[in-house]
């Protein structure tokens, strides 16, 4: 009765694992475990019926249902052990379907044993402890079974020992499990062979062995992905793989490890790094407590050529939260380093040319100012005197050379401000200004200008504004280059300069206008006119001179200002620029 | 030097003495030049504290002053002539390198009567210069 609920009691827990073996089904080796339990819950439950039931007849049928479970166990086993072990090529198809020949000629023998005694050459029953039991002789079909089962058992275990014997010192803990379930069979069939008990232990040591298998398997996943994955993926991987335990000998490494400190594998196993490769015992010992990083170290050798290696340090934990080791990885980054190095090289070279560049540029500007003053001065000065002494013959060459200069000047004025916007050297240098005052400072000194093409150039009242702070050089600058602009672009007009109150993203501003009633722009000229070098119409650079600089100039400002430009404009009809600015914090000045 | 006569021809003109602070070889011989056509007596200073002993001996009926001069500036040179009651009747026209409203600015609170922007337009410095010259006789 014991033996009875034990079997029935194994057949369960089997039937359970199976579930799980079948829910794990993704993993490699869970399916051959359930075929090994699908097989043993037939054999248990079999056998266990067998002793329950009491005639030879019933007992028989029994017979056949535990053979069913009994020849998957063989074939079941060798799947594990191979799947498990990993290493070995996978079987072919072929070979898959040939395993199943000798477990269908024996389930064909145990289904029609009444007409013939390949399979059993006497049928009895005896009497027992357990009751009337199954006394049975053995033809040569059963033998042939029972060899072919042992051969594969035996080749499981040769699959696993030789696992464990290639794989990598820190992997075997994990073999030794199921190689120690694979052993508990041969005990029990050796028992039941010898005649030492008259009862099979057999389901019960198979389905102890399915247990510690099954337990190899799910405890963690990564267990049976090791000892498939490692050969492959390790070996393959460009990246240096160095394994060492926590008294710093290396345990498991790489080809490419092995390759990267030029030694073979025999010489760096489980010794010091910083012993076996000597030459490079300065960074190893630096990093030797080191238990988690991710660097960039450099290897310097006396006869090579320096190396950079990103290394990235992974202290390995075993299941009790004890540090047993560190994983360390190298890739090397040499060449993306020489690249970075080269690039880096790049970029200085031109931040300096560009920064020469604008240097000169400045340099020229101010340097330009001078001869150009004398240039403008003297062809005034003769005009005046030529005019005074009443020789016009010269007035109109005169006058072409002081408008010249005037144009020149006016050019190496914007050459500077761009060059200043684009070195970025420029500095906010907030003051505070009465809105008005100022512009009206301005528009005095704008005034003769702006008569030179019959314009003229009036403030707009405002009504009383409050102290403003900004750059009131800039301002300065953007004004006087949206009067000019205007002055250009506008003959026998109105240019008009106004201030008033604004909000910007909700704060308090300033809107500073300036209006003409020249020819105006389409959308799309301004939006050409706010990149640098553009002209509004590019025969108007002919006619009305320029880099085009101007509004790009104006909006750099603007921006620099923390403000906004709006241009609105009509063809023909004139255009209105507005500088939105900010209210700056006031700095320090003198 | 100038003849007599040509500086009769501008009647409107009384000689007067301008005192031309300027540090720049080239720009100071265009003024000077240009001053002396017009009928003025012209005397140079080159730098802020030759400007104040200057005005403060001669006197001159106008002062053009540089604003970026060596050592002691045109703004402080200014500050310290108008600082001085006897000097402080002096006009002065400023004179900057940059078309800045700041300059203008200051300079006006420097004490500064007028201000002109490099480069000079002799039309517009004359009317200046008749203005103040005008404003002072």
């Amino acid at each position: 009765m014991i033996a009875t609920l034990a079997l029935f009691s194994i057949s369960i827990l089997c039937g359970v694992l199976a579930v799980v073996c079948y829910n794990h089904w993704q993993l490699p080796a869970a399916r051959a475990l359930l075929l090994l339990f699908v097989g043993l819950v037939l054999s248990t439950s079999g056998y266990a019926l067998e002793i329950l039931l009491p005639t030879l007849e019933t007992k028989m049928q029994t017979v056949r249902l535990q053979y069913l479970g009994i020849v998957c166990l063989p074939i079941a086993w060798l799947m594990f052990a191979k799947r498990f072990g990993g290493s070995t090529p996978s079987l072919s198809k072929r070979t898959g379907i040939m395993l199943w020949v000798v477990p269908a000629i024996t389930i064909l023998m145990v289904f029609t044993y009444e007409s013939h005694s390949f399979f059993y050459t006497q049928i009895a029953i005896k009497q027992t402890s357990l009751g009337p039991m199954l006394a049975l002789k053995y033809g040569p079909v059963f033998w042939i079974h029972t060899i072919y089962s042992y051969l594969l058992l035996v080749l499981g275990c040769i699959i696993l020992v030789r696992a464990m014997l290639h794989a990598p010192t820190h992997g075997r803990s994990q073999l030794i499990g199921p190689l120690l379930g694979a052993f508990i069979p041969w005990i029990g069939n050796g028992i039941y062979l010898s005649n030492l008990v008259e009862f099979d232990i057999t389901p019960f040591t198979f389905a102890a062995t399915g247990t510690i298998w099954a337990w190899s398997l799910f405890r963690s996943r990564i267990l049976d992905i090791i000892p498939i994955a490692r050969d492959e993926v390790l070996e393959s991987m460009s990246d240096g793989v160095v394994i060492v335990d926590d008294k710093g000998r290396v345990i498991d490494i790489n080809k490419a490890a092995l390759a990267m400190v030029d030694r073979t594998r025999d010489a760096v196993m489980n010794r010091r790094l910083s012993e076996s490769v000597p030459e490079y015992a300065g960074v190893i010992t630096r990093y030797q407590p080191v238990h988690e990083t991710t660097e960039e170290v450099e290897l310097s050798h006396p006869s090579k050529p320096t190396r950079w290696f990103m290394l990235r340090i992974t202290p390995l934990i075993d299941r009790l939260q004890q540090r047993v080791g560190r994983l360390v990885v190298l890739t090397n980054i040499t060449e993306q380093k020489q690249n970075e190095a080269i690039l880096r090289a790049a970029r200085d070279t031109a931040e300096h040319a560009n920064r020469t560049k604008n240097a000169f540029l400045m340099n020229v500007s101010h340097e330009f100012r001078t001869p150009l003053n004398a240039i403008i001065g003297y062809s005034e000065l003769l005009l005046l005197q030529s005019q005074e002494r009443g020789t016009s013959e010269f007035d109109s060459d005169l006058k072409q050379i002081h408008r010249s200069g005037n144009h020149l000047l006016a050019m190496v004025r914007d050459v500077l401000d761009l060059t200043q916007l684009e070195a970025g050297t420029l500095e906010r240098e907030v003051r505070q200004i009465e809105p008005e005052l100022f512009l009206h400072h301005l528009v005095v000194m704008l005034q003769p200008q702006c008569a030179e093409n019959n314009n003229t150039l009036q403030l707009e009242q405002s009504g009383e504004l409050r102290a403003f702070c900004t750059d009131s050089e800039k301002l300065t600058r953007i004004l006087t280059h949206l009067i000019d602009n205007a002055t250009k672009f506008t003959e026998h007009g109105h240019i008009t300069v106004s201030v008033k109150p604004a909000t910007l993203a909700q704060h308090p501003a300033l809107a500073f206008c300036v209006g003409d009633t020249g020819i105006g722009l389409t959308a799309q000229r301004v939006d050409e006119l706010l990149q640098p070098f553009a002209q509004g119409d590019m025969t108007a650079t002919r006619r009305h001179g320029g880099l085009g600089l101007g509004l790009a100039i104006v909006q750099q400002f603007c921006v620099f200002l923390g403000g906004t430009l709006q241009i609105e404009s009509r063809p023909k009809q004139g255009s209105l620029f507005t500088v939105i600015l900010p209210h700056l914090g006031e700095n320090v000045h003198n | 030097m100038m003849p007599r006569l040509h500086l009769l021809t501008h009647g409107d003109l009384l000689m007067s003495t301008i005192l031309l602070v300027e540090d720049n070889e080239m720009n100071r011989d265009m003024l000077m030049r240009y001053l002396r056509w017009q009928g003025h007596e012209v005397h140079i200073a080159i730098q802020g504290a030759q400007a104040i002993s200057l005005a403060t001996s001669l006197m001159p009926d106008l002062i053009i002053m540089d604003l970026s001069i060596p050592v002691i500036d045109g703004w402080e040179a200014t500050r310290r002539l108008k600082a001085n009651p006897q000097t402080a009747v002096i006009p002065i026209i400023a004179l900057t390198a940059h078309a800045l409203a700041e300059d203008r600015y200051r300079s006006m609170e420097a004490g500064c009567d007028e201000f002109e922007t490099k480069p000079v337009s002799f039309t517009r410095l004359s009317e200046k210069i008749g203005r103040l010259l005008g404003h002072n006789a």
